[in-house]
C-alpha cells in the first residue's frame, strides 16, 4: 500500500500546496454583500442574522474540487491555510467569523474581563465563553436522514409552531440545510465543469464519481462508504465555514463506517483495498491542507481528532476492519494529523491491543491511548447514561465528549496552581489587587500547621472556581445571541424537537470543565511544607517564601533550593505515603473545581488536561518551593514535575495507582517521553505497557518514541529531518517547525527521562 | 533478617530476561573485565562516586571529610582515592548530589517492598525478577532467603551471572531459579584472562552442570571487535554450547562506549573501551547468522 501510494499523495499535496498558496483568498465582494444586506435590516433576530448569513454565503461562496483528491469539500471562504476558524481577525478566518465580527461587542467585555490575569499567567481562556472546538456534530444523524430528512423534521415542527422565536430558529434551520444542498450542486457542477476539459482517466473517474455523489450527498442519506466518509468532510467544512466553529472532530469512522463497508463489499462494489486507500486519503487530507512546516508557529489551531475502537451502546466492541485498516495506516503514513484517539478497553480483543502495539513501535507519534475503564465510568459520572457514555468520542487533543447530543465545555479556561499558591503564600501586592477582584484571596500567614495551610489553599481554589464559573454563566445567555447555531443544531439530538439550539440547552447533554496546571508542582510545594515548615521544621513558610520569590538567589540559598530538589520527596517517584499524599490532592481538587452550574442546565466536572500549557504558565512563574527555578515548565496534567529529575516509566505509571481518574471526567493524560531506540523493543513490550497503565486506572496515555540524540541532531540539521514527527502534548508536530524554545523544553524532558 | 550490599534496584528493565523484570544489582564481582559497564558493582563496599558536573562550590563536603580527602581550590577539585574510605559524610550534606555513595546495605523486606510495586507489570508481560551485579552468586545465601520471598509471590527469578564461583553455590539456590542468564566472555583462556582476569575453567564447568541438571540457561556473549569476536571463538562457542542441554537462547551483546560517566565518577581508567571503537552491527549480525545456521536460536540484545 506505502508505495503504491506515494505517487498518489505527492499529486494530492502538490494540488493543494499549488491552491492554498494563494490563501487567504478575497471575499471582499462577499463580505460586502453581508454587510449590506445587514445594512438594510438591521433589526435582525438573531436567528434571521444568521438565516441571512446562510443564504448569502451559500448564494456566493465559489468552491474546489481537487483533481487528485477524492473528496469534496473545499469552500473558498477567505480563511488563512491552517487555521480551524472561527477566531478574529476577519482577514484571517473567513466569511464565516462575519456574525462574530459584528457581534464582537457581545464577546470583547468578556474577553477584556480576563485579560489582566491571562497577561499575568494567572489563567488563560481560550477567549471565548462557548466552546466551538471540541464539539461533535451528529454526523449519525446525517447520515440515518440526509439533509433533507432533517428539513422535513424540521418542517413538521414548524408548521404547528407559533412562537416568535422558535419559529425563526425553525426557519434559519431550513435556510442552513438549503444552503449546505446547495453548496453541494455548486461541487456537482464544478466537477461537471472540469470533467468537460480532462483527459486523465484517472481524473476523469474520480471526478465522475464527485459529481455524482455530490448530486445526492448530504441532499439523502450516504448510501455507500465513499458517500459516508466524505460526508464528514463535507460536513465538517460546511458547518466550520456557515456557522463558524473550529470543529476538532472528524468522526469515530470505524464505528459509524464499519455498515457501510460490509454492506459496499458484499454487494461487489469495494475491495478491501479501495477502501484501504480511501482512508489513506481521508487521513492525508489535514496534514496536506494545512501547512504544517511553516517555520517557528505551533499549529495548535491545525489539530483534527479522529476516534477509533471502544464500544458499541449495547457494550459490544468496535474493533473491526476499519480500525485494523486505521492503525495500519497510521504508522505507515507517519503523520502530523490527525490525532487519533485510540479507544481500548481490558476487555477487548488481544488482536487488537497488539495491532495498537504495532502502531507504537512503527514510530507513529500522533495518536493519544484512551482507557474505556476509565472514560467510560468517568463521562457516567458527570451524568451521562450507560448507553451513551460507551460511544464517546474526542474532541481537539483527547477530550471525551458524547457525539450527536452533548456540549462539553473544555479545554477553555486553564488555573495556574503554582501560582495560585504562590498567591496564598506572599501575595506580591500588585497582582493582589486585581486578583482581589475575582475572588477574596486568604493567606497562610496566620497558618500554624499544614493543615490550615491546605484548607486555605483549598478555599481559595474553590473561590477561584466559583469566580470563574460565575463569569462564564453570566454570558452563557449571549451564546445564542453572538453566534447562534441553526445549521449545527439540526445535526444534534433534541435540538430540532426542543426547538432549541445548541447554543441555548437545545442539547441533551451540557457539561464544562475548567483544566487544572500543575498539579504535580503543587503536590510537591504541598509536600515541602509539610514536612520541612510544619515537621522537620527546617525553616519557616517566611523564609521559604523570601528565599523563593528570591528566585534563591541570595546567598547560600542555592543550597538550599538544592535540598528542596533532591532531598525532599516528590510525586512520581513511587513511594507509598507521596502515592497517598497526592491521591487526597486530586481527590480534592477534582471536587471542588466540579458541581457549579454551567448556565446551560448542566454542571462542573474536574479536569486535569493542560495542552500546553503547563509549559506556557511555568515560564512565566516564579520559582517554587520544590525547588523548581522561576521561568521553567510545570508537571504535566496528572504526571510528576519533570524538573531536573529522572522519570522512571514504571514509577511515573504506578505512582497513579491510588488516583481515582474517573473523578476527573475532563481527562487526566500521561505523558511518557520514550528514551528508548526503537529497533530494540518488540511490540509486546507496548501490549504489555498499555496494560500497565489500565491496571494502574490511567485515563489518557501519550507517548513520545523518539531518542535525544535524534532531537538534538534534528536541531542543528533541520533539513535533514523534516519528517520527524513528535508529541508536544495534546497534539503533534514536525519537531523542525517548533519555536526554539519549545525545542529546548523538549530536548530537556527527553534528557529527564534517560 | 540478614542482608546484603545492594548497588541498585532497576524497575522497568527489558533486556534482562523474559517480559518486564525488575533487576536487582549486588556488589562485588571475583572477574575484572576491562569493559565492565557497572564498575560501581566491581567492589564488593560502598564506594564514593563523583559528579561534579553538579557543584554548587559551597564545600560542605570539605568541612564533612574526617580524611582530608578532598581537594578543592581555584583550578581542581577532587578526591584523593587513597585517603578516601568512602564513608559517605561528604554525600551526606552534598545536596545538589555531586557526591554519592553507591551501595546500599538491605534486607529482604527491603527489596521485596521495591520489587512488589510492579507486581502487575510481571504478572501482565511474563516478568519478574532479576538478580544481577556484580556477581549475584557471590550472595548464594541470602539469595536463598530473597529468593524465597520472590518465588513465593509467584514471580519468576533469573540470575544473572559470570560463574566463576564454586559450583556448590549453584547447589545453594538452584530449586528455586527459573532461568539463568549466563554469561561466556571467551572459549579462549588467554583471551578470558586478559578480558576477564581470571581463567574460564571454572566457568565452562559450571554451565556445564547446569546444563546437565536441566536448568533453563540463555547464554550472554558480550562481543568486542579484535578481541572476542574471532571465528575460532565463536566456533568454539558454538561447538560448546551445542553439547548444553538445557540452552534455549544466545543473546550477544555488543560493547558499546556508555559508562564513560561512570568511570570518570569512580576516577577509573576506561581507556581500553574508548580508545576502541563499538562493535559494529554487522559483526554482530554474521555472529547471530553463525549460531542460527548451526540450528541454534540467537539474538541481539
Ligand atoms: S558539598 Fe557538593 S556541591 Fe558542595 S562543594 Fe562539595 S561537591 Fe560541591
Ligand atoms: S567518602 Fe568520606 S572519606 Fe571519602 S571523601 Fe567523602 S567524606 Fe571523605
Amino acid at each position: 500500500m506505502k508505495n503504491h501510494f506515494r505517487e498518489k499523495k505527492k499529486q494530492m499535496f502538490e494540488e493543494f500546496d499549488a491552491f492554498y498558496s494563494g490563501y487567504p483568498a478575497d471575499v471582499s465582494d462577499i463580505l460586502e454583500k453581508l454587510d449590506e444586506e445587514d445594512r438594510k435590516e438591521p433589526d435582525r433576530t438573531p436567528y434571521r442574522l444568521k438565516a441571512m448569513q446562510y443564504r448569502i454565503l451559500s448564494e456566493n461562496c465559489r468552491v474546489k474540487v481537487f483533481r487528485h483528491c477524492p473528496f469534496y469539500f473545499e469552500i473558498v471562504s477567505g480563511i488563512a491555510r491552517g487555521r480551524l476558524g472561527a477566531k478574529l481577525p476577519l482577514s484571517e478566518s473567513g466569511f464565516g467569523s462575519w456574525i462574530i465580527e459584528r457581534n464582537r461587542k457581545i464577546n470583547d467585555p468578556f474577553v477584556e474581563f480576563f485579560k489582566p490575569y491571562e497577561e499575568g499567567y494567572f489563567l488563560h481562556s481560550l477567549s471565548k465563553f462557548f466552546d466551538v472546538t471540541h464539539i461533535i456534530p451528529g454526523y449519525e444523524n446525517v447520515f440515518a436522514y440526509g439533509f433533507n430528512g432533517l428539513k422535513n423534521r424540521v418542517l413538521d415542527k414548524l408548521a404547528n409552531e407559533s412562537d416568535p422565536e422558535r419559529l425563526d430558529f425553525y426557519k434559519a434551520m431550513i435556510q442552513g440545510l438549503d444552503a449546505g444542498m446547495l453548496v453541494a450542486e455548486k461541487f456537482a457542477a464544478e466537477a461537471d465543469r472540469m470533467l468537460k476539459e480532462e483527459n486523465d482517466p484517472d481524473v476523469i473517474r474520480n471526478l465522475t464519481r464527485i459529481r455524482e455523489s455530490a448530486l445526492r450527498c448530504p441532499k439523502e442519506a450516504p448510501r455507500t462508504f465513499y458517500e459516508a466518509l466524505n460526508t464528514y468532510w463535507f460536513l465538517h467544512e460546511l458547518l466550520k465555514i456557515f456557522d463558524c466553529l473550529s470543529i476538532a472532530t472528524i468522526g469515530h469512522i470505524d464505528r459509524e463506517l464499519i455498515t457501510y463497508y460490509r454492506n459496499d463489499i458484499s454487494k461487489g462494489i469495494l475491495t478491501r483495498q479501495e477502501a484501504e486507500e480511501l482512508i489513506y486519503y481521508y487521513l492525508l487530507i489535514t496534514d496536506g491542507i494545512f501547512d504544517y512546516y511553516e517555520q517557528g508557529r505551533d499549529h495548535l489551531n491545525a489539530n483534527m481528532a479522529l476516534t477509533i475502537g471502544g464500544q458499541n451502546p449495547d457494550g459490544s466492541p468496535v474493533y473491526n476492519e476499519i480500525t485494523s485498516i486505521v492503525l495500519k495506516a497510521m504508522s505507515e503514513l507517519k503523520l502530523v494529523n490527525p490525532n487519533v484517539s485510540v479507544r481500548v478497553g481490558s476487555q477487548d480483543d488481544p488482536q487488537y491491543f497488539k495491532e495498537i502495539a504495532e502502531m507504537i513501535a512503527g514510530g507513529c507519534n500522533n495518536y493519544s491511548i484512551i482507557n474505556d475503564d476509565t472514560a467510560i465510568p468517568s463521562l457516567v459520572r458527570a451524568g451521562i447514561p450507560l448507553e451513551d457514555a460507551r460511544i464517546y468520542g474526542t474532541g481537539g487533543c483527547q477530550e471525551t465528549v458524547v457525539p450527536n447530543k452533548h456540549h462539553f465545555m473544555r479545554a477553555f479556561m486553564y488555573i495556574n496552581l503554582p501560582i495560585l499558591f504562590n498567591m496564598s503564600l506572599h501575595g506580591k501586592t500588585e497582582d493582589r489587587e486585581y486578583l482581589e477582584k475575582l475572588f477574596p484571596l486568604a493567606f497562610f500567614n496566620e497558618a500554624t500547621n499544614y493543615e490550615e495551610v491546605y484548607r486555605i489553599f483549598l478555599k481559595n481554589f474553590r473561590e477561584y472556581c466559583l469566580a470563574v464559573s460565575a463569569k462564564f454563566r453570566e454570558y452563557a445567555p449571549y451564546a445564542k445571541i453572538y453566534n447562534p447555531l441553526p445549521l449545527y443544531s439540526t445535526t444534534v439530538d433534541d435540538c430540532i424537537d426542543k426547538g432549541k439550539d445548541y447554543t441555548d440547552s437545545g442539547a441533551r447533554f451540557y457539561n464544562a470543565s475548567i483544566s487544572l496546571v500543575g498539579v504535580g508542582t503543587l503536590i510537591d510545594m504541598l509536600y515541602t511544607v509539610k514536612t520541612e515548615v510544619f515537621e522537620k521544621r527546617n525553616f519557616t513558610l517566611k523564609q521559604l517564601s523570601d528565599m523563593a520569590m528570591n528566585d534563591f538567589e541570595g546567598p547560600g540559598e542555592e543550597r538550599v533550593r538544592q535540598y528542596l530538589l533532591n532531598r525532599v520527596k516528590k510525586y512520581g517517584n513511587d513511594e507509598e505515603e507521596l502515592n497517598r499524599f497526592a491521591a487526597k490532592i486530586f481527590h480534592d481538587l477534582a471536587e471542588l473545581s466540579s458541581g457549579m452550574d454551567d448556565g446551560f442546565g448542566g454542571r462542573y466536572v474536574a479536569s486535569l488536561f493542560s495542552y500546553n500549557w503547563y509549559a506556557k504558565m511555568g515560564f512565566h512563574t516564579e520559582a517554587t518551593l520544590d525547588g523548581r527555578k522561576a521561568g521553567k515548565a510545570f508537571s504535566r496534567s496528572i504526571g510528576p514535575s519533570e524538573y531536573g529529575k529522572t522519570i522512571e516509566i514504571s514509577k511515573a505509571i504506578h505512582s497513579i495507582s491510588r488516583i481515582d481518574s474517573t473523578e476527573y471526567p475532563g481527562i487526566t493524560v500521561l505523558y511518557l517521553d520514550m528514551p528508548y531506540t526503537r529497533n530494540r523493543l518488540n511490540t509486546q513490550f507496548y501490549v504489555d505497557l498499555l496494560r500497565y497503565f489500565m491496571v494502574n486506572g490511567g485515563y489518557v496515555l501519550q507517548l513520545n518514541i523518539v531518542d535525544r540524540e535524534t532531537l538534538i541532531a534534528a536541531r542543528e540539521e533541520p533539513d535533514k529531518y523534516r519528517n520527524l514527527v513528535v508529541r508536544v502534548c495534546g497534539f503533534s508536530e514536525y519537531f523542525v517547525s517548533l519555536k526554539p524554545e519549545r525545542q529546548e523544553e523538549m530536548i530537556n524532558r527527553n534528557e529527564a527521562s534517560q | 533478617m540478614s542482608g546484603a550490599l545492594i548497588s541498585r534496584i532497576q524497575r522497568f528493565s527489558l533486556h534482562d530476561g523474559d517480559g518486564v523484570r525488575t533487576t536487582v544489582f549486588f556488589k562485588g564481582c571475583p572477574l575484572h573485565c576491562r569493559w565492565c559497564h557497572n564498575p560501581e558493582t566491581i567492589t564488593p563496599d560502598r564506594i564514593l562516586m563523583t559528579h561534579f558536573e553538579k557543584c554548587i562550590g559551597c564545600r560542605a563536603c570539605l568541612e564533612a571529610c574526617p580524611h582530608k580527602a578532598i581537594v578543592f581550590d581555584e583550578n581542581r577539585h577532587f578526591v584523593k582515592r587513597e585517603l578516601c574510605d568512602s564513608c559517605g559524610r561528604c554525600a551526606e550534606v552534598c545536596f545538589p548530589e555531586a557526591m554519592t555513595i553507591n551501595g546500599q546495605y538491605c534486607d529482604v523486606g527491603e527489596i521485596m517492598k521495591e520489587i512488589d510495586k510492579d507486581k502487575e507489570l510481571y504478572a501482565l508481560s511474563k516478568g519478574g525478577v532479576t538478580l544481577s551485579g556484580g556477581e549475584p552468586m557471590l550472595h548464594a545465601d541470602f539469595i536463598r532467603e530473597l529468593g524465597s520471598a520472590i518465588i513465593e509471590r509467584g514471580y519468576t527469578l533469573f540470575i544473572d551471572t559470570a560463574g566463576y564461583v564454586p559450583f556448590r553455590e549453584f547447589e545453594k539456590i538452584n530449586d528455586l531459579v527459573d532461568t539463568y542468564l549466563y554469561d561466556i566472555k571467551s572459549m579462549n583462556p588467554d583471551t578470558h584472562r586478559f578480558i576477564t582476569g581470571k581463567d574460564n575453567a571454572l566457568i565452562l564447568e559450571n554451565v556445564r552442570k547446569l546444563s546437565d541438571l536441566g536448568k533453563d540457561i540463555i547464554i550472554r556473549m558480550p562481543i568486542m571487535e579484535d578481541v572476542n569476536d574471532s571465528d575460532e571463538n565463536i566456533s568454539a562457542a558454538i561447538a560448546f554450547i551445542k553439547e548444553l542441554k538445557s540452552v534455549r537462547q544466545i543473546d550477544i551483546l555488543p560493547i558499546h562506549k556508555l559508562a564513560s560517566a561512570k568511570y570518570r565518577s569512580l576516577d577509573l581508567d576506561y581507556s581500553f573501551v574508548e580508545d576502541r571503537k563499538e562493535t559494529d552491527k554487522t559483526v554482530i549480525r554474521k555472529i547471530i547468522e553463525r549460531f542460527v545456521e548451526n540450528g541454534m536460536n540467537a539474538k541481539e540484545n
